[in-house]
């Protein structure tokens, strides 16, 4: 079991992801929300580190409190968070609101392919910690 | 009373008072509130907060730790508003980098998603 703290504030929990392309990485600070089916990354940093969410063919509608849109699907070469090594993760290129303060949100997607345990009173996320590099997809 | 340094405890830097060097009349401060309380910090992150304080910042990193923070890195990009520092975010795509945002939310605004 591995445990991994988050910056706390006010009650969100925020942790550190990294987007792989080749050899670079973006490293982003995601808010994890388990009220998101999704993870979301803006525009703006999948395009730094070498994708192109306008050229996506492949959309998703998404809804949130602000409405309905369909957003770009962006399959991420590599995606790192709280340990673990996720290959080919199809994020949400979307972005959020200019004074939320973090780059994106950490989804449901991610947190239950690795089996996450959020410590809500310590504000801690704790990994099995299997070693699996490489889950298996979603059924 | 066995001395503060032998008990495990980290002795204090010269110049700096503490409980035990104080005479018996003089009051114990508060402890200073750690501004950063409640972030993971590295020692390199806590630098790079009090230099650009309040404001979205693009490290160029050199290391990472496991918990993907940076731990040796330095500032190329600073920007009060995230729209413009992601806009020089482009500039750096055959770098590694690091987005952080230095202040803290405001207590006025509730974040909902």
């Amino acid at each position: 079991m591995r445990r991994y703290r988050c910056t706390v504030f006010r009650n969100l929990f925020l942790t550190s992801a990294a987007l792989h392309k080749g050899p670079r990485s973006k490293f982003i600070r995601l808010l994890v929300d388990t009220g998101s089916q999704f993870t979301v990354v803006p525009p703006a940093i999948l395009m730094a580190a070498g994708y192109d969410p306008g050229a996506q063919a492949d959309r998703q509608p998404l809804v949130s409190v602000t409405g309905v849109e369909s957003v770009p699907v962006v399959v991420v070469d590599r995606f790192s968070c709280l340990g673990e090594v996720h290959r080919e993760f199809a994020v949400l290129s979307h972005a959020l609101p200019f004074d939320a303060y973090v780059d994106g949100i950490l989804g449901m997607d991610f947190l239950r392919r690795f089996h996450f345990k959020i410590d809500t009173r310590n504000g801690t996320i704790e990994s099995p910690g299997t070693g699996r590099r490489r889950p298996r997809p979603a059924g | 009373m066995k001395h503060p340094t032998r008990t495990g405890r980290k002795a204090a830097a010269p110049g700096r008072s503490t409980n035990a060097t104080r005479g018996p009349s003089q009051k114990a401060s508060a402890p200073a509130k750690d501004p950063f309380e409640g972030r993971v910090l590295t020692r390199c992150l806590r630098e790079i907060y009090r230099q650009y304080p309040d404001q979205w910042v693009l490290i160029e990193c050199r290391k990472v730790n496991k918990d993907l923070r940076v731990v040796d890195g330095k500032v190329v990009a600073n920007a009060t508003s995230r729209e413009k520092i992601y806009k020089r975010l482009l500039d750096f795509r055959d770098k590694d980098i690091a987005i952080e945002y230095t202040g803290e939310f405001p207590d006025t605004i509730a974040i909902v998603f």
